[in-house]
């Protein structure tokens, strides 16, 4: 039987899941767990930049209401991911699964006719992955919710300044190729994270 | 703000869209690493650039002949004084004082390869008259003439409170008078630009 699509993405969402989190890069915890160390948070690495910019670039290879549509998955299973993990407790998880995220979503964007389901499946495994690593070393407190809102306002920032650039980029001639390359050089630098 | 929106073209607002956004980004790494004042005089200079810059060469763009040079210079001028800065170990100085911890490699990564990135690809879009260069020179400018004096007039007395030398402070002025250079140039093509103007 021929695989259906959305099997292929379940279990894409699925294996991200499984090979999960390092510490993403974007780590160690600037002071106390509030509003500034979470917006300070997510500048903090190189993954966790590339993955919201790429995040927001990959966005405006559909269509107009994807433009918010992805980046809002993305927050949501972010917050959704930080919450659990900050109730569960701490996890620990195997290498290498950020950049791999990174690197597909900078692949997924370099296709010519990318696919929205893996776009989305993608974005979703990314969001939860980077939120369960954010939340390590993190204990259950009352500025843990401010450390949480800040992190979801500079990811919803990074991710605009994403769909911005490639939306600028989209627009010049031979742009697409450009935004193409782009996803390439994204891939390249996850790639490069991984072997760091 | 429908008729703000419709005073600009398509490709004008999606630069100030991408300038607002690197505004919030580029700040707080500056706060994280730099701490709450070099992050204020960050995000001023870009926000005040956006401003000057919508409300001048938005509409018209610079002619990349006349500003390009100055622009060139003044960030020659720049590197000359970030060299001095590490020469004189300002990163981890500024770091000590702010609390942040900002380190020198830290401090070498972001000024000399991460945001020379956002300089030289200025110049090329200024080159093709695209509206985020004529925003990025704006930012450069104004960011001369509010962060420089404060290394003449401001970091040397926060050591101790006695005023010393504190790295960039020999240098700081080239800079700024490039950025004035520029600024004078920007505002007189734009006038001439807006004069000459079919009404």
């Amino acid at each position: 039987m021929r695989p259906r699509p959305a099997r292929i993405y379940a279990a894409l969402s699925l294996a991200g899941v499984a090979l999960a989190p390092i510490p993403a890069a974007a780590h160690g915890l600037i002071g106390t767990p509030g509003l500034v160390a979470g917006l300070a948070h997510p500048v903090g690495g190189w993954d966790h930049l590339i993955a919201l910019i790429l995040v927001g670039a990959l966005s405006t290879r559909f269509d107009r209401i994807d433009l918010w549509r992805l980046p809002a998955c993305f927050l949501s299973g972010m917050a959704l991911s930080a919450g659990a993990t900050l109730i569960l407790g701490s996890v620990t998880l195997p290498p290498f699964g950020l950049a791999l995220c990174v690197g597909a979503l900078g692949i997924v964007l370099a296709l010519p006719a990318p696919r929205r389901n893996v776009a989305y499946a993608l974005a979703g495994a990314t969001a939860i992955l980077h939120g369960a690593s954010h939340m390590i070393g993190i204990a259950a407190q009352t500025d843990a919710a401010f450390y949480i809102f800040g992190l979801l306002l500079m990811t919803a920032a990074l991710h605009l300044t994403g769909v911005f650039a490639a939306l600028l980029i989209a627009d010049a001639p031979r742009g697409l190729l450009a935004l193409r390359a782009l996803g390439l050089v994204g891939a390249a630098a996850a790639a490069l994270l991984a072997a760091l | 703000m429908t008729a703000l929106l419709n005073r600009y073209d398509r490709r004008t607002l999606l630069s100030a869209g991408l300038a607002l956004a690197l505004t919030v980004a580029f700040s707080i790494v500056c706060l994280n690493q730099a701490g709450l004042m070099p992050s204020l005089i960050v995000s001023s200079a870009m926000l005040a650039g956006l401003v000057c810059w919508l409300l001048t060469t938005a509409k018209i763009p610079a002619d990349p002949a006349r500003v390009i040079p100055i622009y060139a210079i003044t960030t020659a001028l720049l590197m000359f004084h970030l060299g001095e800065e590490y020469l004189g170990g300002f990163g981890p100085r500024i770091g000590r004082l702010t609390g942040t911890g900002w380190s020198e490699s830290e401090f070498v990564l972001l000024f000399c390869f991460v945001v020379p990135v956002f300089w030289i690809a200025a110049g090329a879009l200024v080159y093709i008259r695209h509206p985020f260069g004529n925003w990025v020179i704006w930012f450069v400018w104004v960011g001369m003439i509010l962060g420089e004096p404060v290394h003449l007039l401001v970091f040397p007395f926060l050591e101790g409170g006695r005023y010393h030398y504190f790295p960039g402070m020999w240098t700081a002025l080239f800079p700024l008078v490039a950025g004035l250079w520029g600024i004078s140039v920007l505002i007189g093509e734009y006038r001439a630009a807006r004069g000459s103007a079919p009404a």
